[in-house]
């Protein structure tokens, strides 16, 4: 499992270690730096949790807000883990708030003329293959929005986020053997989702693939 | 890669208090496994095992392909823009970002001090108004330099002095006039006044011999306590006995010669006429006061067993006292001066007392304001905390 997030240089840590050590003695600006940096990833946590726009706003705006009053609780690691920490626990109240499942699918995330620049492409694909994998993605966005809470999160973290079994454990606060398990499960459904749903000429052709 | 493998694989669902999810059914302990094989996280001896049954299951296979499509698709969702910035407003002070300290309490609980003693103080304040004042105008009637500030109970007051002053005749040109009322005796000054006065203590300094006339009993009696005032009422015994005709003439116009009315019971328990026990005796055998100034000097300065200000409250108490004190008083420059000279002494005191409340007031008012815009200026700072 690559950890996509670790293959900053080494001067980026040293860049990253600095500012925060400056935010941890009061500035903000420094501060400001890092909200810059990381509040794609934080914003897009709790979008994918929470499958609405506006409640992931307040989300990330208020996990900054707890992140800069209690900066010197950070003991060090990985800065965006914390952060991660925060938006997911925010996310979780937001949920038991609603005491229910997300009414909003991520189309209102996925209409945003933005976010189409922000998709990652494969290197070389034909459009036929660019299609497909915006359709499967399209088809997988949906079908997050279908998991139970506590799975997508899991799967999120690990999936999207590409975080380790640890981090993930130390984020959600579960075991790891529960977030393996969980882990597994949101997989399996999302496959079931995506194959009852998806076109022939789409899902088969991928998953035959990967055989 | 094999970073899996190294992932710790403990965790007690028990340890954390989290329950355990339900029992998977075989096709999620299916997926469990292909999940952990996508991941690499498969003991070697589980992994050979499952990729001999992948050669030989295709519905395993196909389950294994989708699930890694699932996971490589996710993979390229990455990131979603934000749609504004996030960043943080206003800079906050330190103490802002380190939450509630110590400090806060400190300031509210000196909020909370200084608005109960503001409000302390201005009951205190407005307690203390009433009987000032009045003990400022019975000062003023005392002294022979009672103008027309005086009030009712001046003149009420006055009343009870007017037979001695008339019996001397010093005191007519120094007392108002409208005091003098020959239709008003001075038992019946007493009784007006002693009927709301408590009883004096009876002090073994303020003895009197057996026989003693009562006016004599309590113009005596009234001096002895007007003597632990201070030195006005040392130089009044020199009139006691006129302070005791006069208070015995009534509204004869203070020839001293009429029979000295009953005092009310109140003045009698003020001095008790058995008690002859003490030295201190300032009236002779047939009732009047020793000419010996040497024994008035002796007899009177009785050391203070209360402070002036409940010395005066005495005398408020028992118009007799104020009755002796004003007809003696004035027989004498001495006394008038000496008198004035307390008064004004009360009366700095008294507005000493009340510029002392009133700077403790501002203080206090201070204070409270003080700490009220620095919890606030404290909530402002918090709140500054926002968006951009």
């Amino acid at each position: 499992m690559a950890d996509r997030s670790s293959a900053s240089t080494p001067v980026d840590d040293a860049a990253l270690e600095a500012l925060i050590a400056r935010a941890r003695d009061g500035d903000l600006t420094a501060f400001n730096s890092l909200i810059v940096r990381f509040q794609d990833p934080v914003y897009s946590l709790a979008l994918r949790m929470l499958a609405s726009p506006q409640a992931a706003e307040d989300a990330t705006q208020e996990a900054f807000i707890r992140a800069w009053r209690r900066i010197d609780t950070f003991r060090g690691g990985r800065f965006q883990s914390w952060l991660f920490t925060i938006v997911a626990n925010l996310s979780r109240d937001e949920l038991r708030r609603r005491g229910r499942r997300p009414q909003t699918s991520l189309d209102a995330a996925r209409d945003d003329p933005d976010r189409a620049s922000l998709d990652p492409v494969d290197d070389g694909p034909s459009p036929e293959s660019v299609a497909e994998q915006g359709d499967l993605r399209a088809l997988l966005e949906d079908a997050l929005a279908q998991l139970p809470d506590d799975w997508r999160e899991i799967v999120v973290l690990s999936d999207v986020q590409d975080l380790a079994y640890d981090e993930i454990s130390t984020i959600t606060g579960l075991p790891l053997g529960t977030v393996k398990s969980r882990l597994s499960r949101a997989r399996g459904r999302l496959r079931d989702i995506i194959s009852s749903t998806a076109e022939p000429n789409v899902v088969p052709d991928r998953l035959g693939e990967r055989r | 890669m094999f970073g899996w493998l190294r992932r710790k694989r403990s965790n007690d669902p028990g340890e954390t208090g989290w329950a355990p999810d339900p029992a998977p059914t075989p096709a999620e302990r299916r997926d469990e496994l292909l999940s952990a094989y996508l991941d690499d996280d498969l003991p070697a001896a589980e992994r050979a095992d499952l990729e001999a049954r992948l050669e030989t299951d295709a519905s395993l296979r196909d389950a294994l392909a989708g699930m890694r499509t699932v996971r490589d698709t996710l993979a390229t969702l990455e990131v979603v823009r934000a749609p504004r910035s996030f960043a943080i407003a206003a800079p906050p002070s330190p103490e802002a970002r380190r939450g509630f300290r110590p400090v806060d309490i400190a300031a509210r609980f000196g909020a909370m001090a200084a608005a109960v003693a503001f409000v302390a103080v201005l009951a205190g304040d407005l307690s203390d108004g009433g009987p000032t004042i009045e003990q400022s105008d019975i000062s003023t009637t005392l002294s022979a330099d009672a103008g027309p500030d005086a009030g009712v109970d001046d003149a009420a007051f006055a009343q009870t002095a007017q037979p001695g002053a008339g019996a001397t005749g010093d005191l007519e040109a120094s007392q108002p006039a409208p005091a003098a009322d020959p239709e008003s005796a001075p038992g019946d000054t007493l009784d007006e006044y002693g009927a709301d006065a408590p009883a004096p203590d009876a002090t073994p300094e303020a003895p009197l011999l057996d026989g003693d006339p009562p006016g004599q009993a309590a113009a005596v009696g009234t001096a002895e306590r007007s003597a632990t005032e201070g030195p006005a009422a040392a130089v009044a015994d020199d009139g006691a006995p006129d302070s005791g005709q006069s208070n015995a003439s009534g509204g004869d116009g203070g020839n001293g010669a009429a029979a000295p009315p009953p005092l009310p019971p109140n003045t009698g328990g003020a001095v008790d006429p058995t008690d002859d026990a003490s030295p201190d005796v300032a009236l002779d055998e047939d009732g009047a006061t020793s000419e010996d100034p040497e024994t008035s000097a002796l007899q009177l300065p009785q050391p203070a067993p209360e402070g002036p200000d409940t010395a005066r409250v005495d005398s408020d108490a028992d118009p007799g006292t104020l009755a002796a004190e004003s007809a003696l008083g004035t027989q004498s420059g001495e006394s008038v001066t000496t008198a004035a000279d307390a008064d004004a002494a009360n009366a700095l005191a008294d507005d000493g007392r009340e510029v002392s409340n009133l700077a403790i007031g501002l203080g206090a008012a201070a204070a409270l304001l003080a700490a009220v815009s620095g919890l606030l200026w404290w909530r402002r700072r918090e709140g500054t905390v926002g968006p951009v």
